[in-house]
């Protein structure tokens, strides 16, 4: 078994036998390649605008911040990472959320949605709690009582002494 | 409608209303038929039969006709 020292690295054995290809057994010598440091991965490009972002399509990329002197990335954009590394657009309208029970779509609001959000310390404009009490956002009394009648129907109730049952 | 309101502010629950209504009027019978539900039991399969298929209806009409104050 071989010792770790007595062992060359991979790239190092490439290289010997890459260059022992082109040149003789005689001339041959170990080449041994040098690390290149890079940072390429690490680069952010400053003037980078990327529309899918910046339009709410949500593609993931968060400006870094910088500000170009090139003219790119100058637009203003409210898109944030949060800390959860998930990325927040305010300004993303989700036709799903606003689609109402009976098949209507709320309008996107005119205008821009940066003012709907002032005054507010909600930390995640995409998400919101809503508390409500039966008969706050819709008036169901009425419905619960259609409700009760059409049951009642259904089942062809019928009381002895007053007939049907309807409330 | 004016029956209701007072059922809905004098019982709370839809199958106590229920209950409430058949002791104060009469129990009923499934499909005009003449048979009454006597015992407790038989009272409370009714009344558990005629809830579900209220809250059948009532989600049914929401999703149709509910619209936001």
């Amino acid at each position: 078994m071989q010792s770790l020292r007595a062992t060359p690295n991979i790239a190092g054995r490439r290289a010997i036998d890459a260059a022992g290809s082109r040149t003789s057994p005689s001339t041959r010598r170990a080449v041994t390649r040098s690390p290149v440091k890079s940072t390429a991965y690490l680069t952010v490009d400053p003037d980078q605008y990327d529309p899918d972002a910046n339009s709410g399509r949500g593609s993931g990329f968060v400006p870094s911040g910088a500000v170009s002197s090139h003219g790119g990335g100058v637009r203003p954009s409210r898109v944030t990472r949060g800390a959860d590394g998930v990325v927040y657009d305010p300004d993303q309208y989700d036709a799903d959320a606003n689609q109402r029970s009976g098949g209507d779509v709320v309008p996107r609001p005119s205008g821009g949605s940066a003012r709907q959000t002032e005054g507010s310390n909600t930390v995640d404009p995409r998400f919101a709690l809503l508390f409500d009490c039966d008969g706050v956002i819709v008036e169901t009394e009425e419905l619960h009582r259609k409700a009760y009648n059409a049951s009642f129907k259904h089942f062809g109730l019928t009381i002895p002494a007053s007939g049907k049952v309807e409330w | 409608m004016e029956y209701y309101d007072v059922l809905a502010n004098t019982v709370g629950g839809g199958k106590p209303k229920m209950r409430y209504h058949f002791d104060n009027n009469g129990w009923p019978a499934f499909f005009g038929g003449s048979q009454v539900p006597a015992s407790e039991e038989q009272k409370s399969k009714m009344v558990d039969a005629l809830q579900d298929q209220k809250t059948e209806f009532y989600k049914e009409i929401v999703e149709s006709t509910a619209t936001a104050r």
